[in-house]
């Protein structure tokens, strides 16, 4: 019970730090709506409610790292495309060094003390 | 109202502290997800379930925008510091008069109209239960914040209670207090909690012009034998600054509905004012006066300082 709840506290704090990379890496392999990201997200156990995604898109877009294209649907209701911009690919491609190097430094510590 | 809009209002609450433009885009992209994720045939119960609580769309909205729970809490800090406030000031300020410069038309069995104050004709001691309702409604900004929430409640009974019981004698001239000190109490814990809505702002903006609308009624202006049409002399001139003025207090109670945040302070403004205009004309129709003034001081301040960013 207790090695259940820090091991969810440890994932809870490392999926924050990565949730916004993650849905770059996401939106860099297609374009997606917001259903379609916050089911794969949750799929992948990345967020816990699929309703915290829409803050952090709407922040993303404020910071120019992802856009939206409007396509009109069937019934004349309209769906909204999230795309990725070129800053959000420079920004995935800094996040993805990063992530390489400190992941290599985790795991030689992790293994060391294994 | 279905399950859905009752969530997205519950979100829209919630995330009254975070700019309107991204506050738009969350509300718009949960709609899509709603719509989406009905097409592909879940039902709305389990849609709810998948997207977590409202409260953790505005924790995450809270963390992305950098507005933390602090500012949430300052906010409710501030609206309630200043409707209790005014409660307080609204208190001193009728008590001197009342004790001080108005003429006593309640006291005795002979005295029904006399030039003496009530100090004058009782004695300095009035003065001092004159400025017991100031004293009661300030007592919840001194104490320890824990214990706020009691202290008001108990400081909105006692002040509830001495406007019911004094009734037309000096008790009513406190009813803008009693409103402002359950209102302050309101909102402190609605800004804190679940946030304020729409509801609030209707309730605001219907309450508004029912006081005008009553006086036209009462003082005869609509069709039927109105009842104080005879012995009141100023009829024509009532009618006169009645209509425009009603005009005024619904595009006000219009504005307030829409969110306009100025409205509130206008409305404030306007009922302040005429708790002056009743306290310095003396008459029988000061309480009328001041009931007015208080309401539309409570609701222009309540909406005011509870008013979301656009």
């Amino acid at each position: 019970m207790c090695m259940t709840d820090s091991a969810e506290r440890i994932a809870t704090n490392l999926r924050k730090g990565v949730l916004e990379f993650c849905v770059l890496g996401l939106l860099a392999q297609a374009e997606r709506y917001g259903l379609e990201l916050a089911s794969d997200l949750q799929a992948r156990g990345l967020i816990a409610g699929e309703g915290s995604l829409y803050p952090l898109l709407a922040r993303m877009r404020d910071g120019g790292l992802v856009d939206t294209r409007t396509v009109a649907m069937g019934g004349g209701r309209p769906r909204k495309y999230y795309t990725i911009t070129t800053a959000g690919h420079d920004q995935l491609a800094t996040f993805a060094a990063v992530w390489r190097s400190v992941g290599a430094e985790v795991n030689t510590i992790i293994e060391g003390t294994a | 109202m279905n399950a859905e809009d009752t969530y997205l209002r519950s979100v829209e609450r919630m995330l009254s502290s975070i700019a309107p433009e991204h506050r738009a885009d969350v509300l718009d992209d949960l709609r899509g997800h709603f719509a989406d994720a009905e097409e592909s045939g879940r039902p709305v119960d389990d849609i709810i379930r998948g997207l977590g609580t409202p409260a953790d769309i505005a924790e995450r909205a809270q963390e992305e925008f950098g507005v933390s729970r602090d500012a949430d809490h300052a906010r409710a800090e501030r609206a309630w510091r200043v409707l209790q406030g005014a409660a307080v000031i609204i208190s001193v300020v009728t008590g001197v008069v009342v004790a001080f410069i108005m003429p006593s038309f309640i006291e005795g069995p002979e005295t029904t109209d006399t030039t003496q104050t009530l100090v004058s004709a009782n004695g300095l001691w009035v003065a001092l239960i004159a400025l017991v309702p100031a004293l009661i409604a300030a007592v919840p900004l001194v104490v320890p914040r824990r214990t706020r929430v009691v202290t008001s409640i108990i400081a909105g009974v006692v002040l509830t209670f001495m406007a019911l019981v004094g009734g037309f004698t000096i008790g009513g001239f406190f009813l803008p207090s009693v409103l402002l000190t359950w209102t302050a109490l309101f909102a402190w814990l609605s800004l804190r909690g679940r946030g304020v809505g729409i509801g609030w702002r209707i309730v605001g903006a219907v309450v508004t012009p029912l006081p005008v609308v009553a006086s036209l009624a009462a003082f005869g202006v609509f069709p039927g034998p109105g009842r104080y049409a005879d012995t009141a002399g100023p009829d024509v001139s009532l009618n006169a600054w009645a209509w425009p003025f009603l005009a005024v207090v619904l595009l006000l109670a219009v504005l307030i509905v829409l969110g306009y945040r100025t409205a509130g302070w206008v409305l404030a403004a306007i009922g302040l004012a005429v708790i002056l205009l009743g306290l310095i004309s003396g008459e029988l129709m000061t309480m009328l006066f001041i009931w007015l003034g208080g309401i539309w001081i409570t609701v222009g301040l309540a909406h005011a300082v509870t008013a979301p960013r656009r």
